[in-house]
């Protein structure tokens, strides 16, 4: 004899509970039950069309799917709950949120956090930077075209100081084959930027402030580093990875952690845009060398850059990185290479119409 | 079956009186945190493709563990259903905003604008008829003690009573919003059945505005604090005007929420959730439904034990699917 165990009967029909016994069969679930006039009854349940609509670890409520509407059965007793397990298959994800042991979530749950930590320091960059080297270059200097008519609509464009700047930088000899527009606008900022593609946009405030022109081969062999080394395309995979990552995972979650987690992201991205810049200080001066040009014209550039912005914040959340720093590595550098120098006069002469 | 039935033919009149029919929450915030994490995890290993069972999951935890008078309801949604509602659903969101898509692909300014009016005509019309496929879906799915749920009304009144609204509250600029919220309600809630129970919403469209008026006006004179007392207001008002119909008699739902109380609830939920960076979500949750499940009392006239099955089963998900996707929650 199969051990009986109490249940709640609902027939489909009536809100009313019926109280009931079950026991587990080979292949059936069968419910007795005795009526008003002391009869017994029996139903049998064939398992393959009972469903289960309810699975706790306080109660399971299963149906019995014939036709609509179907009958129902609620057992909250323990070793019904226990003994269920023997007679039918229960899913990994019951088994998983259901267990008495809690540890079992948290373990889950903390492994999960750590790969997906460990995924974005380490897996996302590195699969966001092969995907931003390997991508089409004509796409990018299309993109990169479009994007360098946005930024210049509605600048004031000096003409002649464009003109002559294109022509000073076909002077330098530099690897690589993006088409490279220089762009000088009118402004009181002392900056200049390189977008993807070949793009370079310079403000003419920090032209103003060279005296020699080996401080503009510096500026135009740094940001021409930029373009060669796919820089902005590099950055823009670089956080729209990490932002859809992010979304991916806090999306759903809700509206406070995901504003501090993409916060933190961007202490992330501008770590990177450090990095980066570095690598185009590096890279310019190399350019520098291999055209013979004084690279100390770097050093004085950043002097210069220094007298324009008094304010000191920390490197930390800037997306360049300390300009001391940047002289200490370009002084650094010409020590560790040293190489001669010849004077290019039409650079020269260029520079001078330029200023 | 004959039998089991017998003994039900008793006289509704007879029954003796009992305390207040009152719901309870039987999960624990644990529980439902595991929920939410092995969902959020398989949602995000899919790639989102979980989502629609993670849907259906979060629903039959969440009914399943709502009991009253001893017995817990169920969802009986499934995943599968929700997956193919989610696929349709995204057809149709494509569907209305393709002219848009095609205004971008030949870069066409014109066409761009009929398909901007394409698409807000669009979703005008489609969130009525996802507000109606989606109460047929849900409260057919649910059932307590094997009793249906269900919803009776007709899409075509729905988009009546919901355009002309929306264009009004639009041309009032919001103030009509009230009217619209209050009528909706009344034609919404007057449809739902439960087995041989009907239902009824009482507020009006003045007594609400008066409500949201109060709220906007205090809420900017005290800063803010106000909308602890507006936000208490709106759900009791909301709740209290609701009845219970059974056999032609009509018994009303009762809630009143203090200020005091509400106020400390709201704030420690601020709480939990901003020390824990959300992770306290699931104990949120399950403090809410505490806490208005311990407030909120149903008749006690009611016979629960004599509900008859009346309404018919509905496994179109797509409505159901389409409110999650545009965030529109229903009742």
């Amino acid at each position: 004899m199969h051990k009986v165990y109490k249940a709640r009967f609902y027939n489909g029909i009536l809100s009313k509970a019926f109280t009931v016994e079950v026991s587990f069969g080979e292949n059936e679930l069968t419910v007795f039950f005795t009526d008003n006039y002391s009869v017994s009854h029996q139903i049998v349940w064939q398992k393959n069309s009972i469903k289960e609509i309810q699975y706790s670890s306080s109660i399971i409520s299963l149906k019995y799917d014939s036709e609509f509407p179907s009958q129902q059965l609620d057992i909250t007793d323990p070793d019904f709950i226990e003994e269920y397990k023997n007679h039918f298959k229960v899913s990994a994800y019951n088994l998983i949120t259901h267990t008495r042991n809690r540890n079992m979530v948290l373990i889950v749950f903390g492994v999960f956090v750590s790969l997906m930590v460990l995924s974005y320091f380490f897996v996302l960059p590195f699969f966001a930077d092969i995907f931003a080297r390997n991508f089409p270059k004509d796409i990018e200097i299309s993109m990169g075209e479009k994007l360098y008519q946005n930024v210049l609509s509605g600048e004031e464009i000096d003409s002649v100081k464009t003109a002559n700047i294109n022509l000073f930088f076909k002077q330098m000899k530099v690897d690589g084959d993006y088409p490279v527009k220089i762009t000088v606008v009118e402004s009181n900022i002392e900056n200049a930027f390189a977008l993807p593609g070949g793009g370079i946009v310079v403000y003419d405030k920090i032209l103003n402030d060279m005296n020699n022109y080996d401080e503009l081969a510096a500026l135009l062999a740094h940001e021409y580093s930029h373009v060669q080394l796919k820089h902005a395309t590099r950055n823009i995979f670089r956080s729209l990875s990490g932002y859809i990552f992010i979304s991916m995972f806090f999306g759903d979650i809700t509206g406070v952690s995901a504003v501090i987690i993409q916060n933190a992201d961007q202490f992330r991205s501008l770590k990177y845009g450090r990095e980066l810049e570095h690598e185009a200080d590096e890279n310019g001066l190399k350019i520098l060398k291999s055209n013979n040009i004084e690279g100390s014209g770097m050093a004085q550039l950043f002097k210069n850059l220094k007298k324009g912005n008094e304010i000191h914040i920390s490197e930390y959340f800037s997306s360049h990185p300390d300009i001391d720093s940047r002289i200490d590595f370009v002084n650094e550098y010409q020590k560790q290479n040293p190489y001669t120098t010849i004077q290019n006069d039409s650079m020269k002469i260029y520079f001078d119409r330029i200023k | 079956m004959e039998i089991l039935n017998a003994e039900n033919n008793f006289d509704a009149t007879n029954i003796p009186s009992h305390p207040p029919v009152k719901l309870s929450f039987k999960g624990s915030g644990f529980d439902y945190f595991s929920i939410l994490i092995i969902n959020w995890i398989l949602t995000v290993i899919t790639l989102g493709l979980y989502y629609p069972w993670a849907r259906a999951r979060t629903l039959s935890f969440i009914y399943g563990n709502t009991e009253m008078e001893n017995s817990r309801f169920v969802f009986h949604g499934t995943g599968m259903q929700m997956f193919v509602g989610f696929i349709k659903a995204i057809v149709v969101l494509l569907l209305l905003s393709s002219v848009n898509i095609c205004a971008e692909i030949i870069n066409s300014s014109l066409l761009s604008i009929i398909g901007t009016f394409i698409f807000f005509t669009g979703l005008m019309i489609l969130i009525p008829i996802a507000v109606h496929g989606g109460l047929r879906y849900r409260l057919a799915k649910t059932t307590w003690r094997n009793i249906h749920f269900g919803y009776r009304g007709s899409k075509a009144e729905l988009i009546k009573i919901f355009i002309p609204g929306i264009i009004l509250t639009y041309v009032t600029g919001g103030i009509y919003s009230s009217w619209l919220y209050s009528d909706l309600r009344k034609y919404i809630i007057g449809n739902i059945r439960f087995g041989n129970i009907k239902f009824n919403y009482n507020g009006n469209g003045g007594a609400l505005f008066w409500i949201n008026f109060k709220g906007v006006v205090f809420g900017i004179l005290s800063l803010g604090i106000y909308l602890f007392w507006y936000m208490k207001n709106w759900i009791n008002y909301y709740i209290s005007n609701v009845d219970v119909e059974q056999n032609g008699n009509r018994y009303p739902v009762k809630l009143a929420v203090g200020i005091g109380e509400y106020f400390v609830f709201q704030v420690v939920n601020f709480f939990l959730i901003v020390f824990t960076l959300g992770l306290a979500t699931a104990w949120v949750k399950v403090r809410t439904l505490n806490f208005f499940f311990q407030r909120i009392e149903l008749p006690e006239a009611i016979n629960l034990d004599i509900l008859e099955q009346t309404e018919t089963d509905f496994n179109d998900a797509t409505g159901d699917d389409l409110l999650g996707m545009m965030d529109i929650g229903i009742i």
